[in-house]
């Protein structure tokens, strides 16, 4: 049998050759995974969240366990824009893989501004966190204002030329609003979900475990949230959706897709397996082979409902 | 980086501390002051690795001892003969980079270990051994069980325990003298690394534990505060450290 199987799939102008990416965050600027795997071999990759300026982020304990999942309160912590772009992005470029470059602002002013600086670059798609739960200024305050949020994309469509996707949280608001509300303001694609607010308590000392006190919930514990949330918005909007949440292999990717998330994001699994994101794809191929189905097309939004 | 191995045995040597060796392939090759991050379980609970310090390691395996303290070092205890083990490493930098063979020549070298920093410095006392330089081992613990002389047979060592049940009795850090001919290497509690930067010495170098996410340098969790003037930084602990110039390190 040499029946090709296709696993391309479409993010607004963005063609990526298998659908798996790594989630902002876990996946650092993607250097790191080079010991690991060959990166071309990535649907894309997404990098940290980026801001305008370097950012220190919150001090430890920054990380704390809980059952089937983390919180994690890093606080965005990044060398800024501009050292992305001299420093790593010169060198992810033999990767024949698309950068999606994570972009996060206190102001509405810094994402346009970053979206600018990156419109002269290799970089293939911006994706905007308007929802982390870890800072103070921005992210959740976004996620909820849809004014600011229309702005924000307004302005950057009018130059970007290339892929935006709007990333959501279910912490604040109706995410099927948000969602509708990005596709509207011109958003080519959303991914959901990040992380979900929690906390933890160390009753020895009756103390937050994170210095933050609250922290972004992922990993396992979050996939059924994450599964609704992709459910819910793929039928209401046109837009790809990107899901997110606890994807540890390919029978979890099949669901979101299943669901009708177009392509996926792999983010904690990073962590303790450095190579699920290939794993998955190869997971993938081989059960679309199995299967006989010869488009990976085909399995996107596929749910049998009664 | 991505290994696997067969445990050899995984000892209990007390109530709560083991002795684990793993087989590794003979091309395997680390130096003390690495961790290794083990998977302890193939569900989500525990759903992250979790790190150990090189205890020792020759040609061929690499030995960890280990507290158990929770549910992932409870799910390691029950490892047994021939189970594979899957981990990463070895990971981090080592105390060999800051050991400066000339430079150090005419000074004292003094090792301190406390509880289950233990690991990383007595990896560090062997190659010492190996390389014949001479050192004195302080180490501390909180009683006679944690203390585990079988390993220190062929160093000069003090041992002080908070109970006095073993050696001295006292904190280890008050038994030492420094001046400026001292060179000290350390790991333990933070507590002791920050007794440890008031005592007199020519060089403090420390190994710093801290809470992990991946152990890859990408999660940006397991930072540590370092002195920049007025400023600081966060150092990861797991890719520019464990190990680092302790006079550098502001410890809270
Ligand atoms: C680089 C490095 C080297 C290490 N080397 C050794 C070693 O050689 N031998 C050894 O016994 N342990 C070592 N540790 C600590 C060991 O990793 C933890 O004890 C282990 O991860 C706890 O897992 P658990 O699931 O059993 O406990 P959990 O259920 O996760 O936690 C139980 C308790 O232990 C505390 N704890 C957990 N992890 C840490 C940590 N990293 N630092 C401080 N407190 C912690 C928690 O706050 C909690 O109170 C090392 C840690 C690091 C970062
Ligand atoms: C340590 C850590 C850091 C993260 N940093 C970011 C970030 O900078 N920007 C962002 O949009 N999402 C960030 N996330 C969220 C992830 O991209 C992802 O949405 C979330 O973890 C859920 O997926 P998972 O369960 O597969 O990890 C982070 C997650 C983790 C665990
Ligand atoms: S543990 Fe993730 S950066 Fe160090």
């Amino acid at each position: 049998m040499t029946n090709k199987i296709n696993i391309q799939v479409k993010i607004g102008k963005l063609i990526l050759k298998n659908p798996v990416m790594t989630a902002s965050g876990t996946f650092g600027y993607g250097l790191e995974f080079e010991k690991f795997f060959d990166l071309g071999k990535l649907g894309a990759i997404i990098t940290k969240g980026l801001s305008l300026n370097p950012v220190k982020g919150n001090p430890p304990q920054r990380i704390v366990e809980t059952p089937a999942g983390m919180l994690n309160a890093i606080g965005l912590q990044n060398i800024g824009i501009k050292n992305f772009i001299s420093e790593k992005l010169p060198l992810l470029k033999k990767y024949k893989t698309p950068i999606i470059v994570n972009v996060y602002g206190r102001k509405v002013d810094e994402y346009i501004e970053v979206a600018d600086i990156l419109n002269d670059t290799d970089v293939a798609g911006i994706e905007l966190n308007i929802s982390c739960p870890n800072v103070k200024r921005g992210g959740l305050q976004f996620a909820a204002d849809k004014k600011a949020v229309e702005k924000i994309i307004n302005r950057i469509r009018k130059k970007y030329k290339k892929t935006i996707i709007v990333k959501l949280s279910p912490n604040t608001g109706n995410i099927e609003d948000m969602a509708i509300h990005c596709e509207r303001c011109g958003a080519d694609a959303v991914s959901l979900i990040n992380t979900i607010v929690g906390m933890a308590i160390d009753i020895k000392t009756k103390k937050p475990v994170l210095a933050n006190v609250f922290g972004g919930l992922s990993g396992p514990a979050i996939k059924p949230i994450a599964l609704a949330a992709v459910f819910k918005v793929s039928k209401k909007v046109k837009i790809p959706v990107i899901g997110v949440g606890g994807i540890m292999n390919y029978k979890d990717a099949l669901e979101f897709m299943m669901a009708g998330a177009t392509a996926v994001q792999i983010g904690t699994a990073n962590f303790i397996d450095p190579l699920t994101c290939v794993k998955v794809i190869k997971d993938l191929q081989y059960y679309l082979k199995e299967n006989k189905i010869y488009d990976i097309n085909k399995i996107i939004g596929a749910i049998k409902l009664e | 980086m991505l290994n696997q191995g067969k445990v050899v045995f995984n000892r209990k040597l007390n109530n709560t501390i083991y002795y684990l060796r793993i087989k590794v392939p003979i091309s395997f090759k680390a130096q003390p002051g690495q961790f290794i991050n083990i998977k302890v379980s193939d569900d989500y609970v525990p759903l992250l690795r979790r790190p150990f310090s090189i205890f020792n390691h020759e040609r061929g395996f690499i030995d960890i001892l280990y507290k158990v303290v929770g549910n992932g070092t409870k799910k390691l205890s029950n490892k047994k003969r021939e189970d594979i083990l899957d981990f990463i490493g070895p990971v981090g930098n080592s105390y060999v980079d800051f050991f400066y063979e000339d430079e150090f020549k005419e000074k004292n070298i003094y090792l301190v270990a406390g509880g289950t920093g233990f690991a990383s410095i007595h990896f560090f006392a062997r190659w010492l051994l190996r390389k014949k330089i001479k050192f004195k081992l302080f180490y501390g613990a909180k009683n006679k069980k944690e203390i585990f002389q079988r390993f220190c047979k062929n160093f000069d060592v003090l041992i002080a325990t908070d109970d006095g049940s073993c050696g001295k009795k006292g904190l280890i850090t008050s038994f030492i003298n420094g001046d400026k001919d001292t060179i000290i290497f350390c790991c333990g509690p933070q507590t002791m690394l920050k007794t440890i930067q008031s005592i007199k010495a020519y060089k403090k170098i420390a190994s710093f534990e801290s809470y992990m996410g991946c152990a890859n340098g990408v999660c940006l969790s397991c930072v540590i505060k370092i002195n920049k003037g007025k400023e600081f930084d966060y150092a990861r602990v797991c890719k520019e450290g464990t190990v680092f110039d302790l006079d550098d390190v502001i410890i809270i």
